[in-house]
């Protein structure tokens, strides 16, 4: 083992997940699922998602700390590693608390970056253009006011994606770099900006740390035997490519916010925070817009005989203090993990050569996924989701 | 034997065939040495387990609301005049209480056959045929009729059970396992219950 991973485990690109058939490993879930067809056991595939660190971890006792204190050592853990860090800023609960974390701590953070299309849409009022507009731009501009050193980055996709598939035979094999998000932006946003921009590149010849810091993601709680419990889910690619993972750069740093195994306490705390809650729901909250009777793995609980789940603002309420509910969204978009609305500007032409090998792309995806890896809502809505194991909260 | 036809399925049959059409014509085109009972077959437990694409389908999404878990889910398909031997035990190796069979499609019926505890044990299926030929019809205990848009809730009483098909055409189905073994009693109540054609006693809190 390279003697700087005994040292700094944290800089494994392992930490990021990967899948295994038996002992075979892989980044690439296609690959996975392609190994596993070989030797006839389509749903032999494990993701493995920091299974020894979290299985190692007592989940059963909630930390002391509130949750806010363990943002704050978080955001701190992180400064304290790197010499530059850039969050990546959507200007959503994920982002907002974990850039929060780092202004309440007193910690300097080196750049805010954030992803718009305008120079493909050319109207700021689109899906993902008007979140930026009317939600990430306003409030990072407050929240930095006392911090006028920190720089503030808009990336226009537009620049970065025409030639996606231009690049490093991404037309043949761009199945294999992504796991759960395949649409073209992906790609780009998490591959050829760091590869692209002079900014960060000047900082790598430099030797400096970089680490793009990811608001990944809230806690996903189920209950098994009555039990509630902790898992995680395989769509970490939305931040991490698996192409990262595989070229094993010393210089380029990745950290997921909330999903790491160095924030067992926070996550820990989230899911107590979540589960407590769900064990005592208040009356009046039940219509209120905290809960949902449509099932999901933000957690639920039986009422009157009748199952309720939290609504992504019940879940937000209980785990971001500081998050204002009413904060405008676009929503989540249907088919986002594979024909984003941020790729409309990309695909519309119907006749364009890259266009021609996303859609091809797509048939290959289907036929090498099968029906145990194809989403029940076909291969559009991308492939089944693996779960981590589940980790015992009581 | 206890069965339970579900009512008010609302077209689930037609949803799935729906919803599996590619599964299907995959299963069919791409052969699974796994499985080589002479029909085809697929697990298909992790893309039934994806929560908020549930909600589409009437059944499950009223499995889920009462707050049963999906364990499993098998998809199947059975050539012309064919039986299928299918397996009513968890990954543990225990006996699952109870399961659903929901034929998938058009004009699809089947029988469904449970084997007799006494003939057909839990280690003995593979020399069904011999036993078949030692004991006749005792070796089956009963049978009972698979309809198109009426899923049933079996009680097993038995490791191994079969689905005969003495159709000319395929026929396709799934079966499903629920998490936790539940009583057959308990998912008969609640379904029951709220499809409203055969009231038990209802949820519990």
């Amino acid at each position: 083992m390279d003697q700087n991973l005994i040292t700094h485990p944290y800089l494994s690109k392992d930490k990021f997940g990967f899948y295994q058939v038996d002992n075979f490993k892989s980044y690439s879930k296609v690959e996975a699922i392609e190994a596993a067809r070989r030797i006839n056991k389509p749903n032999n595939v494990h993701w493995n998602f920091n299974d020894y660190d979290f299985a190692n971890y007592n989940w059963k006792i909630e930390p002391p700390e509130n949750i806010k204190q363990l943002y704050q050592r978080r955001a701190r853990q992180i400064r304290e590693r790197y010499d530059y860090i850039v969050l990546w800023w959507s200007g959503g609960a994920d982002s907002y608390t974990m850039l929060r974390a780092f202004v309440d701590e007193g910690l300097f953070v080196d750049e805010l970056a954030t992803f718009h299309n305008h120079g493909g849409d050319g109207d700021w009022d689109t899906y993902l253009n008007s979140e930026v507009k009317r939600s990430a731009m306003p409030t990072a501009e407050k929240i930095l006011e006392n911090s006028p050193n920190t720089k503030f980055r808009l990336v226009d996709l537009s620049e970065l994606n025409p030639d996606v598939y231009d690049k490093d035979d991404n037309r043949f094999d761009f199945l294999y770099k992504a796991n759960a998000v395949f649409s073209p932006n992906q790609l780009s946003r998490t591959r050829y900006i760091r590869e692209k921009e002079k900014d960060y590149l000047d900082l790598f010849t430099q030797g400096k740390k970089v680490c793009f810091v990811w608001g990944m993601d809230k806690p996903r709680i189920t209950q098994v035997d009555g039990k509630y419990a902790m898992l995680f889910v395989d769509i970490l690619d939305n931040c991490v490519n698996p192409e990262t993972q595989r070229l094993d750069r010393a210089w380029e740093n990745d950290e997921f916010f909330y999903w790491s195994p160095d924030a067992c306490d926070l996550l820990c705390k989230q899911g107590h925070l979540v589960k407590n809650y769900l064990k005592n729901v208040p009356q009046q909250d039940i219509d209120a817009g905290w809960l949902t009777t449509n099932s999901n793995v933000l957690g639920g609980t039986k009422i009157n005989g009748k199952m309720y789940y939290l609504t992504n603002n019940g879940l937000h309420r209980l785990i971001y203090p500081d998050w204002d509910t009413n904060t405008y969204s676009s929503g989540k978009h249907e088919f986002l993990l594979m024909w984003s609305p941020r790729d409309d500007w990309f695909l519309k032409d119907e006749h364009s050569e890259h266009r021609k090998i996303y859609t091809n792309g797509l048939e290959k995806l289907k036929e090498l996924a099968g029906p145990e890896w194809t989403n029940m809502k076909g291969i559009m809505h991308g492939l089944v989701r693996s779960r981590s194991p589940s980790y015992f909260l009581e | 034997m206890l069965s339970y036809s579900i009512q008010n399925s609302n077209n689930l049959s037609s949803k799935l065939e729906e919803l599996l059409a590619n599964d299907l014509e995959y299963i069919k085109s791409h052969s699974n040495t796994n499985y080589s009972w002479g029909n085809c077959t697929g697990n298909l437990s992790s893309k039934f387990r994806q929560y908020d694409e549930l909600d589409l389908l009437p059944v499950f999404s009223d499995l889920l609301s009462y707050g049963f878990d999906i364990a499993s889910v098998i998809l199947s398909t059975l050539k012309p005049n064919s039986t299928k031997i299918i397996q009513n035990s968890n990954y543990l190796g225990e006996l699952t209480n109870a399961s659903i069979i929901i034929p998938i499609g058009f004009n699809q019926t089947a029988s469904y056959i449970w084997y007799s505890p006494s003939y057909i044990t839990r280690d003995n299926i593979r020399s069904l045929s011999i036993l078949r030929k030692e004991h006749g019809n005792k070796i089956i205990d009963d049978t009972c009729i698979v309809e198109k848009e009426k899923p049933l809730l079996v009680k097993h009483q038995n490791y191994w059970a079969a689905v005969s098909n003495q159709r000319d055409s395929d026929f396709n189905f799934l079966q499903i396992s629920l998490s936790n073994n539940p009583e057959y009693e308990e998912v008969k109540n609640y379904l029951g219950m709220y499809s409203g054609n055969n009231p038990g006693t209802g949820p519990k809190s």
